[in-house]
């Protein structure tokens, strides 16, 4: 058996990259199963998707703990105690990051990872193929079916089994077909990943047994005000939303409507964004009417 | 109920009367580009720090995840067919308080219902007519992103003709996918003859500050209807919120309008309404009415009902065009 665990922020399109992966497995004729983990999270908070591929019957459930790829969306994830990509992973596990770093700056920031280690800005090529982010599900499904080992044939059909089902508009449809051709083909570079000696034996997950705490200690409930902040979701951000002063006119207007309160004004009044909490919406970009806002892509 | 001779209440003018005070702090796990929470962002800037949200399950009770609170002030979660029956209980136990003494009457906070409107179209309808009949003096923050939403974009009873849902996806015998109308919930509300009722729109702030400003120096229901573009179910850019926000009033399938014991007055009639198409395109779940092929019928279903909506409101209030 192969395990194939996606790691993303909500938005990015890892619950469809792990369908892609699924759907072109089951084309490629072996036993599929795809899930991702229901959270209460959404847009630009992590998120992770299961894959298992083998060529009987699989009665495995739940989180992947030990996987052979993981397939990460992008690098911010790597370090995020929220996300841990990286968890379960050893000397035999391959990673895949979309990023624009290359593999020694990214294994710096991962030091205790021994395993394969590829890296590649998917995001880029992405953008230049179908000028959608959207489609970086596209891309990384892709990349991960060619790892995998399955044909390009397979994977284009798995591709349009998702395609048929997604509300893309034709043109987009085959600039996604045209974006999988382009990753199988750049993938293809990469030596496939190896199913593991003792691959059929259940993954069991750790049981954590619950103690009795008495309700004020062990219930949800916040006793503290105002403490979100704390959470920090400007690491949810791809594009940075960035001031230039001078064709600022004090309108009030990013102020008004950024819907996270990330943006406060100063003593001159002028927009003051928070990049610690702001989640990159663009909202405030694309609504100064002087367009006082230009956009960078996040490296961080 | 606030004094209604402040200053502080009297209706702003322009946008840099708005506070600049936030209560509702960023670092919420809600999506970015929420409509919902832009809209609920500008009224807590009048509601003030002395409020207590009552949130029925949806997602805007991700507002609040342990162990974090974006809140100033306290917030209570319930199901999702009790907030207002969640609401009668702290306003009698607050009551209860202050006639005992327990709590000081200058220590009152608004109590605020903040619901989805699978919560109050769908199943809190009956216990938030019974809070409304009883006059309980509360807020009411309906955020309409016209679905289920938290739990991946299901059909409400607020869903309108011709969005796709999950669980009505377009197909052979449901050409449009939601083939249903959406519920009128304001003409429902204000049946009950409540306080206050209004609609509101993130992309019109003033308009949604003055409503507050004005309702805070009612007594007992104040109700409100939040158009809440919800990128994530109506598939479309999170930057685009306000511009569908606005366009939804511009074409006239918002309609911005107050209701005070049961009068209603529309508060922003545009000129000229653009044609619904503008506010359609572009969003995922109406694609299917433009792609493959254009489905004329449903485009014109959609038109024809919005301009039946203002001939009457024209003809009923004589208003001047
Ligand atoms: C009685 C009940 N049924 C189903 C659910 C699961 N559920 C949680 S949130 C939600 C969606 C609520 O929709 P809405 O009120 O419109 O709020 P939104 O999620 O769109 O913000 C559902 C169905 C629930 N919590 N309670
Ligand atoms: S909307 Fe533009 S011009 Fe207005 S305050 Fe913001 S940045 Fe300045
Ligand atoms: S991108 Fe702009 S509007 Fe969006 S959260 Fe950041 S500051 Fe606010
Ligand atoms: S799904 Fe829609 S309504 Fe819900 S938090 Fe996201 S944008 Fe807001
Ligand atoms: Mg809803």
């Amino acid at each position: 058996m192969l395990r194939i665990r996606f790691h993303g922020r909500g938005g990015q399109g890892m619950k469809t990259a792990s369908r892609i992966l699924g759907s072109a497995a089951f084309r490629a004729g072996f036993c599929v199963q795809d899930s991702p983990v229901y959270g209460a999270e959404r847009r630009g908070a992590p998120m992770a998707a299961f894959t298992r591929i083998d060529r009987v019957q699989i009665r495995e459930r739940g989180a992947i703990v030990r996987p052979d790829l993981v397939v990460v969306a992008d690098d911010t994830l790597l370090t995020d105690p929220a996300a841990q990509p990286l968890a379960g992973c050893d000397a035999e596990s391959t990673v895949l990051v979309n990023s624009t770093r290359d593999e020694a700056a990214l294994r710096q920031e991962v030091p205790a990872y021994t395993g394969r280690l590829l890296t590649a800005d998917f995001t880029a090529v992405a953008l230049a193929t179908t000028h959608a982010l959207a489609s970086l599900s596209t891309a990384l499904g892709v990349a991960a079916a060619c790892l995998v080992g399955l044909s390009l044939a397979d994977s284009l059909a798995g591709l349009d089994d998702e395609l048929t089902e997604s509300h893309m508009s034709m043109a987009q449809k085959e600039a996604n077909r045209q974006l999988a051709q382009t990753v199988y083909a750049q993938a293809s570079s990469w030596a496939p990943v190896r199913e593991r000696e003792d691959s059929r034996i259940a993954e069991t997950a750790p049981l954590v047994e619950v103690t009795f705490d008495p309700p004020r200690l062990a219930g949800p409930s916040i006793y503290a005000v105002g403490n979100s902040p704390q959470r920090r979701t400007g690491n949810w951000r791809q594009f940075r939303p960035v001031l230039q002063v001078e064709r600022c006119t004090r309108c009030w207007i990013c102020f008004v409507r950024c819907p996270e309160a990330a943006i406060s004004l100063d003593a001159q009044e002028y927009p003051v964004v928070d990049y610690d909490e702001c989640k990159g919406c663009l909202l405030c970009v694309h609504e100064c009417p002087t367009h006082a806002f230009t956009v960078e892509k996040e490296v961080r | 109920m606030s004094d209604p001779t402040s200053p502080e209440l009297r209706a702003i003018k322009n946008l840099k009367q708005i506070a600049r005070e936030e209560f509702i702090l960023p670092g919420t796990a809600i999506c970015g580009g929420c409509g919902g929470l832009a809209a609920l962002r500008l009224a807590a800037k009048v509601l003030g720090p002395k409020t207590v949200f009552v949130n029925a399950a949806g997602c805007f009770t991700l507002l609040a995840t342990f162990p974090y609170t974006p809140f100033k002030g306290s917030w209570l979660y319930t199901t999702m067919a009790s907030a207002a029956a969640g609401a009668q209980g702290v306003r009698d136990a607050l009551d209860v308080l202050i006639a005992r003494g327990k709590v000081a009457a200058a220590d009152d906070v608004e109590v605020v219902v903040v619901a989805g409107d699978g919560s109050t179209y769908d199943m809190a309808l009956s216990a938030t007519s019974g809070a409304i009949f009883r006059g309980l003096d509360f807020w009411y923050f309906c955020y309409d992103n016209e679905s289920y939403g938290n739990t991946g974009m299901q059909m409400s009873s607020a869903t309108p003709y011709g969005a796709r849902t999950l669980t009505t996806p377009v197909g052979e015998h449901a050409r449009a996918g939601t083939e249903h109308g959406k519920k009128d919930l304001f003409e429902i509300w204000r049946a009950h003859r409540p306080a206050y009722l209004a609609t509101v729109s993130p992309r019109f702030p003033i308009d949604l500050t003055n409503k507050f400003l004005k309702a805070k120096q009612l007594r007992g229901p104040k109700l409100f209807i939040a158009h809440a573009p919800c990128p994530t179910g109506w598939l479309y850019d999170p930057e685009l919120t306000a511009d569908y926000a606005r366009l939804a009033v511009e074409t006239g399938i918002f309609a911005l309008k107050e209701a005070v014991d049961g009068v209603v007055t529309h508060t922003y009639v545009p000129r000229r309404h653009r044609p619904v198409e503008e506010y359609l395109r572009g969003q995922g779940r109406y694609r299917h009415l433009f792609e493959p092929v254009r489905n004329e019928e449903a485009i014109h279903k959609i038109q024809e009902q919005v301009d039946r909506y203002w001939a009457n409101v024209h003809e009923t209030t004589g208003a001047a065009r």
